[in-house]
């Protein structure tokens, strides 16, 4: 198989091709090894990458297929990347903060574990903002230089939509994972608070912290969950097949109002588009005011993060960026009752949030994943309209949902009650399958043609 | 968080709240930090977050 055909495998796809040995694991991880060499330093997706053991780890992969009695599992031999924030046994874990340079785990956290347990190969840790926080990391946007590839698990998604690897772990305690998942153009997914294990990441905000995946399909995210899960997963009547029954969507009026017009009405379309296939959309609100929302979500991290790093501030501030620092300063200030109402805000959030889902009998709230495209390289983005399902903890997923007038990826936003990640992820597969392709990229003159913005590549 | 003080601190308004965390910047990490534009935004946003809960989340089981 050509390289470029390997490079568009998805995961559980290439795993399949791996076990039945029509492809083999050194192939691919070789394959995404070439493409880091080509695009590792273009994109700045990578922090480090562990080209020699990874190859080994894939030989031996290719090895174990043959041993009598071996089953594979469900990633076996498959390339990935892992967020600068989670650890990785033998190999540095920085999370973009010079001090961490030389730290270098001697456990796996317990997602990279897992997957390594699947039979997963790691080739390296993708960049990250520091300690997953808001100032931009070094990655880049590949669909436009000049515009953010979000964050804060930025080098992930930029990863992902490269051709990289087809599946990286990202984390979430605000909007880390959806927003650079959709101003990349892939699948970003956050599971139910707690559903994946936490063991093993730099913590930001230990109420709030999600891990999460991107990928190009569905399909992965629904593998990720397989291997990932640390508890039973909830499984639903769809669980054994492909949702056939049309959805029950509430469209979000008041994500919408904090929307441009330009993604409010690209909204709308997908809507319109949703109920010409038979789904059925009622309009709904967040339950609370998004303001009050946003407040409780912030003040949460700042206080989190705050204590996280109130040491390590005292002998490293000026190694810490400008918002980060300001964070953790800021957040040692705020009046404990403050901290207690947000974390009381937060169950409240959650009942009012799910409530409008059982009230409705929806399958799952709809949003812009973000209120506009990618904006410049200043910022990670507006993190507003991914905050209310992160503090809430219930299950997201953004899929690219066309482009808008200047060529650059918009999301869609689906979230679903706290347990039914499967529920979500048919939903969302029965709406991938009513949204139109995302056509190539033009006018990216800085990337190798035909790497990125294949059609219809997050199915 | 007694009836009396949740009713004061509810009445608060964002820039007394911003005064009060600024005090508490420059005691802790001095001057210059309290000036420094991103300590700046945090405060005005930190501010505003406190106000808007405590003005309008109405906790059930608070007594008033």
């Amino acid at each position: 198989m050509r390289r470029d055909a390997l490079l568009e495998l998805g995961a559980t796809e290439a795993a399949a091709l791996i076990r039945r040995r029509q492809i083999s694991s050194t192939e691919i991880v070789q394959a995404a090894l070439e493409r880091v060499d080509d695009l590792g330093e273009l994109t700045g997706a990578w922090a480090t990458v562990i080209s020699e053991f990874a190859l080994a780890e894939a030989n031996r992969a290719d090895a174990d297929l043959w041993t009598r009695d071996f089953t594979p599992g469900r990633l076996h031999g498959v390339p990935f990347g892992v967020k600068d924030v989670i650890d990785t046994a033998n190999v540095p874990t920085a999370a973009a903060f010079t001090p961490f340079r030389n730290r270098v785990p001697v456990e796996d956290a317990a997602v990279v574990a897992a997957l390594k347990k699947a039979g997963a190969v790691l080739i390296g840790k993708t960049t990250t903002t520091q300690f997953a926080f808001a100032d931009p990391s070094s990655a880049r946007n590949p669909w436009a230089r000049s515009r953010t590839a979000g964050g804060s698990s930025s080098g992930s998604a930029v990863a992902v939509a490269t051709g990289q690897v087809p599946l990286a772990l990202g984390t979430q305690t605000g909007g880390s994972t959806l927003r650079p998942a959709a101003f990349n153009g892939v699948i970003g997914f956050k599971p139910t608070l707690g559903l994946v294990s936490t063991v093993g990441l730099l913590p930001l905000s230990w109420t709030l912290d999600h891990v999460g995946v991107l990928t190009r399909n569905i399909e992965d995210v629904r593998t990720f969950i397989d291997v990932a899960a640390a508890r039973p997963v909830k499984q639903s009547a769809a669980a054994i097949g492909p949702q056939i029954v049309p959805p029950r969507l509430g469209l979000v009026v008041p994500a919408l109002e904090e929307a441009c017009e330009e993604v409010r009405a690209h909204i709308r379309d997908l809507a319109n588009a949703f109920m010409a296939g038979g789904a059925i959309v009622v309009e709904v609100d967040f339950g609370l005011p998004l303001g009050l929302i946003l407040a409780a979500q912030r003040l949460i991290v700042q206080v989190e993060a705050a204590t996280v790093h109130r040491r390590l501030l005292e002998r490293h501030a000026s190694d810490y960026l400008p918002l980060l620092r300001a964070c953790a300063e800021v957040g040692q200030v705020v009046p404990a009752h403050s901290y207690v109402d947000a974390l009381r805000l937060r169950r409240l959030a959650a009942d009012r949030l799910e409530g409008q889902i059982a009230r409705h009998q929806l399958d799952a709230l709809l949003t812009p994943t973000v209120g506009s495209e990618a904006p410049g390289p200043e910022t990670t983005g507006d993190p507003s309209l991914q905050n209310p399902f992160t503090l809430a903890g219930m299950p997201s997923i953004s899929l690219p949902s066309g482009l808008s007038r200047n060529g650059l990826p918009l999301g869609v936003q689906f979230a679903a009650r706290c347990g039914d990640d499967i529920q979500l992820l048919e939903t969302a597969r029965w709406c991938a399958d009513h949204l139109e392709p995302i056509p190539a990229p033009a006018g990216i003159s800085e990337s190798p043609a035909g790497i990125i913005g294949r059609a219809n590549h997050f199915r | 968080m007694s009836p009396d003080y949740s009713r004061q601190a509810a009445s608060l308004s964002s820039a007394s709240v911003e005064k009060q965390l600024a005090a508490d910047i420059e005691r802790l990490f001095g001057h210059s930090r309290l000036h420094d534009p991103a300590v700046q935004g945090q405060l005005k946003v930190t501010a505003a977050g406190i106000t808007r809960v405590l003005a309008e989340y109405l906790d059930p089981e608070d007594p008033l």
